[in-house]
């Protein structure tokens, strides 16, 4: 079986650039069409003595931002100062951590595993912020 | 026409050839799937950034004064201004989207292994720059929730030991957030960011080149 799999390749240019470009007009197509919906507003001038105002930020900082929320303030320290570099390092670590050559998903169950895990929980913490 | 301007120049110094050896003849696998246009669109989407960012710049005033005020100009009076800074904010959104889609197939096809381990490092490096545009970005308008969702971000380094409290001085460029917060913030998001990304992504699509993409599975 894998044998008769060939490595066939296609050139850069004109093969693969037009797939890009065919998939570049879907995307910018779907901007324009949602800049065109919901045109962009103005909220209020920023006023630095009304503190009863709720922050909210973006939703991608929406995770970080509902941790340190929920979490009791001895605890602050997770959230805001031990979570963001922890999960960068590992990140970075994760090419040399991860050694084996095997790069089936199907023969990586912990990669596998891990990788669900940090997806289900970061949209389960960006989710209840919004909701929030 | 165009094709005898190059002439001129490739005449002189000979780059036609290189060109279309090593960017247009370049092979890739033809197998790939869909999942492989992320990369590039993301490049597209820093492109756009890039262009209705410059644009704005042309307007915008970042101080405490001004800053509101001039994206109300931009948003509301500026020809084409409303879909200026829609392109910009849509774009900034997606952007965050792709490129965990981008990271995620990554991962899923260990293609991050050998010999592509510097790949996925700068990979990384640039998906916190973007992070780093996006907090930035987010304080410019100068409104309400840019005022308190910064305020927030900028006081969280505030409970790390010994180097918290000079950090949150760092990011606000003082003891509060204001007029040199705002002009901090705008330089690094229209200058520092911009030009260091460049660099890692120079970085990034030469270290693909050589290595070519990993065939799929």
């Amino acid at each position: 079986m894998e044998k008769n799999k060939e490595k066939k390749q296609m050139l850069f240019y004109p093969d693969f650039l037009f797939r890009e470009a065919v998939a570049a007009v879907i995307v910018v197509a779907a901007i324009l069409a949602v800049t065109l919906i919901w045109p962009m507003k103005v909220g209020d001038p920023a006023d630095p003595s009304d503190t009863s105002f709720k922050p909210r930020p973006e939703w991608y900082f929406m995770a970080p931002f509902y941790l340190l929320k929920i979490v009791p303030s001895s605890l602050e320290i997770i959230p805001t100062v031990i979570l963001p570099p922890l999960l960068f390092a590992a990140l970075i670590a994760l090419p040399f951590v991860d050694r084996d050559t095997e790069r089936s998903p199907k023969k990586r169950p912990l990669a596998m595993a891990l990788m669900a895990a940090m997806v289900l929980l970061t949209a389960a913490f960006t989710l209840l912020g919004i909701l929030s | 026409m165009l094709g005898r301007i190059i002439d001129v120049f490739d005449r002189r110094l000979k780059f036609k050839e290189d060109f279309k050896k090593n960017v247009l003849d370049h092979p890739v696998p033809q197998r790939i799937n869909l999942t492989y246009c992320f990369g590039g669109i993301s490049f597209l989407l820093y492109m756009l950034l890039a262009a209705t960012g410059i644009a704005m710049i042309f307007f915008y005033v970042p101080s405490v004064d001004h800053a509101f005020v001039t994206v109300e100009y931009i948003t509301f009076d500026l020809p084409l201004g409303n879909i200026l800074r829609g392109i910009h904010h849509w774009s900034a959104n997606i952007m965050i989207v792709v490129l965990f889609l981008h990271m995620l197939r990554v991962y899923v096809y260990g293609a991050y292994k050998n010999p592509r381990e510097f790949n996925w490092i700068t990979g990384v490096v640039l998906f916190a720059f973007v992070l780093a545009f996006g907090f930035t970005g987010y304080l410019l308008p100068w409104d309400q929730k840019a005022y308190w969702a910064t305020k927030v971000g900028v006081l969280m380094p505030q409970s790390a030991p010994v180097a918290g409290p000079f950090i949150s001085k760092l990011l606000m460029g003082g003891d509060q957030l204001g007029a040199l917060t705002i002009s901090r913030f705008y330089a690094v998001h229209v200058a520092v960011l911009p030009i260091i990304t460049v660099v890692f992504l120079v970085g990034h699509f030469l270290m693909i080149r050589r290595t070519g993409i990993a065939e799929p599975l």
